[in-house]
């Protein structure tokens, strides 16, 4: 879906296809409203059939396009929503406001219970886990026959009237008026909610996660509340479909609907709520108008449509022609007016920009995946060869000499402390990746921690970070324990952290992305909701990209950065919190002479409230921006002192420095 | 005892029934793991060998022996199709391929119905295997301890070949790392072919021999689906010893729980994947990848 909704997002970002968007939106509407006096009444209960499901296929677009979750279990809060209705209809209360309210409100508390599953997943599984859940409820509409009624459902529902002191929805063209003015009224909230700067958070929780929780957003309650909210929204799909038929049975919410629903999305395209709306249109009327030469294969109809939509539309309706309601909120991140030139870009082919954002994610993801994996991987082996014992009793030795001579007070009771780590240790199965690491870094300390690769210095930043669980030990941050904390309130509580593969949301511009890291920090609040804090916000966020020196390049799309820029956004993004500390993985790797002279110039520039540690090969850089050199060797500390006493030291030259020294050419 | 001479019967079926689930949902793991394809027309392609099986058992050994040949050709025929089908979009990601065989399995249980015929087939055995076997003084159905016997062997058979052959070998690295196993001079494309052969393969040999335990019908290319993905979720994905399990404990909820809690069965298997997600998740994160 990823993909989907990103073809579909970059395509919307050409300004022509807003506009050929925009009016197409219109013009749907205007032929809905025009309906009643151009077709027949056949056709119109098929519109509001249409209507019904599309509300239900806009909650499944939402669901998997915004927010990353696709869904195949959506019909379960649609099947609690119309059910719902059916009952408050036969026990008499039947006004149409009423029955859409406490529908949204069934469907949202049926998400809300199984919502701890679902956002506790991923991609594919999702699929899995939201299958199950809509088979369940399924099966409980057919075992749970004196509320349900059983396989043969609930049929004859009484008429409900739209509100108090109005008539009866006898006629289908009064239910097609009520249920195209409540559809539209639904789905131009969801659009509002949509075009809101929340939106972004989804955009970021979908497209890289781990930065989100690393700069204080907690992901699993955006997700939560996104799943509530589609509940919500199916809910009504399941109140209208009884406003349109007054018929609900357990045959309305199975594998054929699921399926309808998921090909309406894809027909649409991925993220798309119009797209969603005319995919339902298309496939409700299709189906009809086939069902007529074939009667009785309908799955097949249906199951034709899908590859056909699979192959031909790889980001759907919305994807080649229009941009749909989402389109206006990307203008939010733009703090400088529009107008300027930076645009030019945006105005390429879009197919061809749409191919390069695709391949670039799709390199980024796979080189992050395999350098993770590789990375790991050579840790373990380098961790396993050093790992003999001789060597290790050698260092433990050496290791008290330079520790005192740096005259750095051991752990405990450092009043200028601000990070101290006892007995760290992080083990993956046998291997001991940290083993019972000791460190304090002062306040305001300049701290660098070197070591050959597979020392476990990221492992460190990781377990600091809070995104790599700690195996036994302790980290105190600033007087608190912080070992068990999250990664997301380690960021609030002012942790910071660059990624060793520079960690930005590739589908939103620089700088959305520094403002989204600057969110949670910010004295800024209401950020959510209101464009204009947004706005301010985004104004603050701005002088973090000047400080990086990506100010010319604020509008481009972030995905689209040589690595070097992203690497320097990546930092700007850290430093977006006001950290106080701030962990700093290998940033000058992969950068040109220059973007390092840059790098060196920003860190020597923080501000002395700022604690930094830093993982560094580059021993000119170490020395020039750090005070303080630890140095690990096997996930243990191997010396502590001033770059020049490590510079110094024999025994870190004799396994280290000398590697990437140019001047000690011993290699360790 | 009275309690265990009541259960004694559904709760051996529940362990034919777990392991008729292991072999559909080792193929569905495969084509995920190594193939990168979340097959949700598996199931049709079990339906499609049980329907073809149902189709060539005529009651005799000779013709049970063509039958489970027959749906093994099946479901890798089948398999080989999706593979051709999911090709060319193999670099769309794991969406857009679920989509697809989404889609396959729309038209695919509408083929069957409309080839098969709506009414549910008899699939006949051999007499010999129909008999009751008496076990500690009950009668149980023959067919199913057979099966029972045969799935152990077909998985001792499956260990070895991919413990210990060089085809096992380059499927476990397809695994783990295919661009390596591609820089390691084996085609992708082809290992991708093989293995969406092979899961298809696997669930046409589950749907042969299954024919008689989980019989076709229109129904049951979802009902296999379902439990096989609940297997695959509750067993973790790629842990072999863990779908080993988790089949076993859904069929054991699918007959023992029927009969101890007829109310309740549909539901226990639901929380138990509730249960497993909430536990795992909570020490590991969020399971599954994103893209």
């Amino acid at each position: 879906m990823t993909t989907l909704a990103l073809r579909a997002r970059t395509a919307m970002h050409s300004p022509h296809a807003r506009l050929v968007g925009r009016i197409l939106a219109v013009a749907a509407i205007v032929w809905l409203f025009a309906a009643p006096y151009l077709v027949g009444l056949f056709t119109l209960i098929l519109l509001s059939q249409a209507l019904s499901l599309g509300v239900l296929a806009a909650s499944v677009a939402v669901l998997g396009g915004g927010a990353g979750l696709p869904s195949l279990g959506q019909v379960a809060p649609y099947a609690v929503g119309g059910y719902t209705a059916a009952i408050l209809a036969e026990h008499g209360m039947r006004i149409g406001v009423v029955h859409t309210l406490v529908a949204a409100a069934a469907g949202a508390l049926f998400n809300a219970l199984t919502a701890p599953i679902v956002v506790r997943t991923r991609g594919v599984t999702v699929l899995m886990i939201t299958l199950a859940v809509g088979e369940l409820v399924r099966t409980a509409a057919e075992k749970w026959k004196s509320v349900t009624g059983g396989t043969d459902g609930k049929s004859g529902v009484p008429a409900i009237r739209p509100f108090w002191g109005m008539g009866d929805l006898v006629d289908d063209v009064d239910t097609y008026w009520y249920v195209l003015i409540t559809t539209l009224v639904v789905i131009g909230l969801t659009a509002l909610v949509l075009r809101s700067p929340a939106a972004l958070l989804l955009d970021g929780a979908r497209e890289n996660e781990t930065r989100m929780r690393a700069t204080g957003h907690p992901v699993t309650r955006y997700l939560s509340i996104t799943y509530i909210g589609v509940g919500a929204l199916a809910g009504v799909a399941g109140a209208l479909l009884i406003s349109v038929q007054r018929y609900i049975s357990p045959s309305h919410i199975g594998f054929d609907t699921s399926s309808l629903v998921l090909l309406a999305v894809v027909i649409g395209g991925g993220a798309s709520l119009v797209g969603a709306m005319i995919g339902a249109g298309l496939i409700v009327f299709t189906r009809d108008w086939l069902s007529g030469p074939w009667p009785g294969h309908g799955p097949l109809l249906l199951g034709v449509l899908f590859l056909i939509a699979v192959y031909t539309l790889p980001g759907g309706l919305v994807g080649l022609t229009a941009g749909g309601p989402r389109a206006a909120w990307r203008a939010l991140g733009r703090a400088t007016p529009p107008g300027d030139t930076t645009d030019a870009t945006d105005v390429t082919d879009t197919t061809e920009k749409t191919d390069k954002v695709e391949k670039a994610e799709k390199a980024e993801k796979a080189e992050k995946a395999e350098k993770a994996e590789k990375a790991e991987k050579a840790e373990k082996a380098e961790e396993a060869e050093q790992a003999e014992k001789a060597e290790q009793a050698e260092k433990a030795e050496k290791v008290t000499k330079p520790a005192q001579a740096a005259s750095d007070p051991p752990a405990a009771a450092d009043p200028q402390a601000l990070l101290t780590i006892t007995g760290l240790t992080r083990r993956y199965g046998a291997l001991a990746a940290v083993d019972g690491l000791d460190l304090t870094v002062r306040q305001g300390a300049r701290h660098a921690l070197l070591g050959p690769n597979g020392a476990g210095k990221s492992t460190v930043l990781g377990m600091i970070a809070g995104a790599t669980p700690v195996t036994s030990g302790s980290i105190v941050f600033a007087g608190r324990d912080i070992t068990r904390l999250p990664p997301a309130r380690r960021s609030r509580i002012g942790i910071a952290r660059a990624f060793q593969q520079p960690a930005v949301v590739p589908s939103l511009s620089v700088l959305d992305n520094v403002t989204l890291a600057a969110w949670r920090h910010a004295e800024v609040t209401g950020t959510a909701w209101r464009p204009d804090r947004y706005r301010a916000l985004a104004g603050e966020a701005a002088t973090h990209l000047e400080t990086v020196g990506l100010t010319d390049r604020a509008d481009e799309i972030a995905g689209e950065l040589s690595h070097g820029s992203r690497r320097l956004l990546d930092i700007a993004m850290a430093l977006a919190g006001h950290p106080k500390l701030l962990l700093l993985d290998e940033p000058a790797a992969g950068l040109t002479d220059t973007d390092i002279e840059r790098l060196a110039a920003v860190l020597k520039a923080l501000p002395t409230e700022v604690t930094m540690v830093l993982v560094e090969h580059n021993f000119a850089l170490v020395r020039e921006v750090t005070d303080t050199v630890t140095v690990l060797a096997s996930g243990q500390l191997l010396a502590t002192g001033t770059p020049d006493e490590i510079a110094a030291d024999q025994a870190v030259r004799d396994t280290y420095l000398g590697a990437s020294e140019p001047e000690h050419q011993e290699v360790g | 005892m009275g309690w265990f001479d009541d259960n004694f019967i559904p709760a051996v079926d529940g362990v034919a029934y777990g392991l008729l689930l292991f072999v559909v949902a080792a193929g569905l793991t495969l084509a995920f793991g190594s193939g990168g394809v979340l097959n949700l027309a598996h199931g049709t392609l079990y339906a499609f060998a049980a329907y073809t099986a149902a189709a060539v058992a005529d009651g005799s050994w000779v013709g049970l022996a063509l039958a489970v040949l027959a749906g093994i050709g099946a479901g890798a025929a089948g398999g080989g199709a999706l593979a051709a089908l999911t090709a060319p979009i193999a670099g769309r990601g794991h969406m857009a391929q679920a989509m697809l065989t989404f889609g396959v399995a729309l038209v695919g249980s509408d083929l069957l119905t409309t080839t098969f015929g709506k009414n549910d087939p008899q699939v006949s055995v051999p007499g010999a295997l129909e008999k009751p076997v008496s076990i500690l003084g009950h009668n149980y159905p023959g067919y199913r301890l057979a099966f029972i016997v045969v799935a152990i062997v077909l998985g001792l058979g499956g260990w070895y070949v991919l413990a210990r052959t060089r085809i096992g070998a380059a499927v476990r690295a397809s695994v783990d790392d295919p661009e390596m196993l591609a820089a390691g001079g084996i085609s992708p494309a082809r290992v991708r072919t093989g293995v969406l052969v092979a899961a298809g393969a696997l669930a046409g040999l589950a749907g042969g021999l299954g024919a008689p335990i989980i019989g076709p019908s229109t129904s049951v290319a979802n009902t296999v689906l379902l439990q096989s993905l609940l297997v695959v979720v509750i067993g973790g994905l790629g842990s072999v010893g863990g779908a080993l399990l988790a089949a076993i404990l859904v069929g054991e909820v699918q007959t023992l729980g029927v009969t101890l809690m007829p109310d309740l069965a549909p539901y226990l298997l639901f929380a138990t994947m509730a249960v497993m997600l909430i536990a795992r998740t909570a020490r590991f994160g969020p399971t599954g990848s994103r893209v």
